[in-house]
């Protein structure tokens, strides 16, 4: 007994702790970050991805960067294949960005980052946002619905 | 020995206590809805009735309240609220009316002209420093500076006819007719929203094979509890980025922003913009310039105008 009430209020206070963490990370738009962008490291197509992506597929992946401009989080939001989520959140960790000015040494910035997915034959690249024109995303042809009704 | 432990296991019953109002404190933060956030130390409002409004004295009347209305060039709400203002105007008798600016703000007279409000005197003034947090703000105060009534955003029919009641009107003066909202919202929505469909016509038109892209700017976790078919999900912050690589910005843009009057209305009243007027706006200045919205009429939703009111009833 003696024991639970050691672990129970720790146990309370480290998912409290972890909770808070998640929160409170200002959020800035996509055309900021990428201002902010001072190494990009390019995702590399891995070829068992060819099986997921006819044509094209859209990533999108989720930030955080410290005050020194490191990424110290990243996360896939949308992705049509797991290798492919690896493979961008493998170039994303390389990522630097400029050290943000004015800011708490605890401060944290978050945003979000988009790629294409371009399958051309039997090859493929992930490109960003600036590199494509009009993309032709797989899946999105006209009256085409998975989800649930509405 | 017996006795640390004793006191220990005190400590940690007392850390226990303070670790659980700690989660709880933290899940009401954060899972109440926004603008009703709960903090132990509350900010001291300074825009509240009965509290000393920090502007200079001499724009203050003498013998009569001072109806202070601060807008800022740009607010759609402002534009939106112009009717009311004209009416306001009509009271200068009972209340010296005075238009505030931020200092930023250059041509502020010409601004005036535009909403037609006529008023005593024009002043620009720091809104962080009186505490406005939003345009359009009105503040009715006395001649010592006393705030009266303080009413934020752009005010439905009832607030509008409450205040100029406190301006003196009468009751048929100061009647402001329901429809007025849906014109107030017309004219927030037409420049970038011409049209509106029901959902229902939506799967009308997929159904006759007309060309349309049908965008949801929902987030994902919305977007997957359901939505229309044939819709593609681009949340509303990602919009800017993939908009223009995954949209023929020639094709003609239906978004489904959950749009419903009472959503708009509620937002408008607290001075905020309404999920869809913000995408409204950023579908535009992506260049999208062929867009309407889709609403669900059995949410309580309305045509935008009774324009296109007209148009559904045709298209029926």
């Amino acid at each position: 007994m003696q024991k639970l009430k050691v672990f129970v209020p720790v146990w309370l206070l480290l998912c409290a702790c972890c909770l808070y963490g998640e929160t409170g990370v200002p959020y800035t738009s996509e055309a900021a970050i990428r201002d902010m962008l001072l190494k990009k490291v390019n995702p590399v197509f891995p070829p068992e991805a060819l099986a997921s992506v006819r044509h094209a597929a859209v990533i999108e992946a989720r930030i955080v960067m410290n005050v020194s401009g490191d990424v110290v989080d990243a996360t896939i939001l949308e992705s049509p294949d797991p290798s492919l989520s690896k493979a961008v959140l493998q170039a994303l960790w390389q990522w630097k960005f400029r050290p943000l000015t004015g800011e708490s040494k605890d401060f944290k910035l978050a945003g979000k980052l988009t790629f294409y997915c371009i399958v051309d034959g039997k090859s493929g690249r992930i490109v960003n946002p600036e590199e494509v024109g009009i993309v032709q995303i797989d899946g999105r042809e006209p009256a085409v619905s998975k989800g649930k009704g509405r | 020995m017996a006795r640390i432990l004793k006191y220990l296991t005190n400590f940690f019953n007392v850390m226990s206590v303070v670790v659980l109002a700690f989660v709880c404190w933290f899940f009401l933060q954060r899972y109440t809805k926004p603008g009703q956030e709960i903090s132990f130390f509350p900010k001291h409002e300074k825009l509240r009735v009965g509290a000393k409004l920090d502007i200079s004295l001499n724009l203050l009347a003498n013998d009569r309240p001072t109806f202070f209305v601060a807008l800022n060039k740009g607010c759609h709400y402002c534009e939106a609220s112009a009717a009311f203002y004209e009416k306001v105007s009509q009271y200068n008798k009972a209340a010296k009316v005075v238009a505030l600016f931020p200092n930023t703000v250059p041509d502020a007279s010409e601004y005036l002209q535009h909403l037609n409000l006529k008023t005593d005197a024009m002043a620009a003034e720091d809104y962080s420093k009186m505490g406005v947090r939003g345009t359009p703000t009105v503040i009715l105060a006395d001649a010592q500076g006393k705030i009266l009534g303080v009413w934020q955003g752009l005010l439905d029919h009832t607030v509008q006819t409450e205040v100029l009641k406190r301006l003196g009107a009468t009751d048929t003066e100061a009647y402001v007719p329901v429809f007025a909202d849906t014109v107030a919202l017309a004219s927030i929505a037409n420049p970038v929203t011409r049209e509106s469909y029901t959902y229902a016509q939506v799967k009308q038109m997929q159904a006759q094979h007309k060309p349309f892209t049908l965008v949801d700017i929902r987030e994902r976790d919305k977007f997957g509890n359901g939505h229309l078919p044939g819709a593609i999900n681009i949340p509303l912050d990602e919009f800017e980025i993939r908009g223009p690589h995954e949209i023929n910005k020639d094709s003609q843009l239906i978004v489904d922003c959950s749009y419903c009057t009472e959503c708009e209305l509620r937002q408008r009243s607290n001075g905020l913009p309404s999920l869809c007027t913000i995408s409204a706006q950023i579908v535009d200045e992506a260049g999208f310039r062929n867009l309407a919205l889709v609403y669900d009429e059995k949410a309580g939703g309305k045509p935008l105008s009774a324009q296109n009111e007209t148009g559904h009833r045709s298209g029926q």
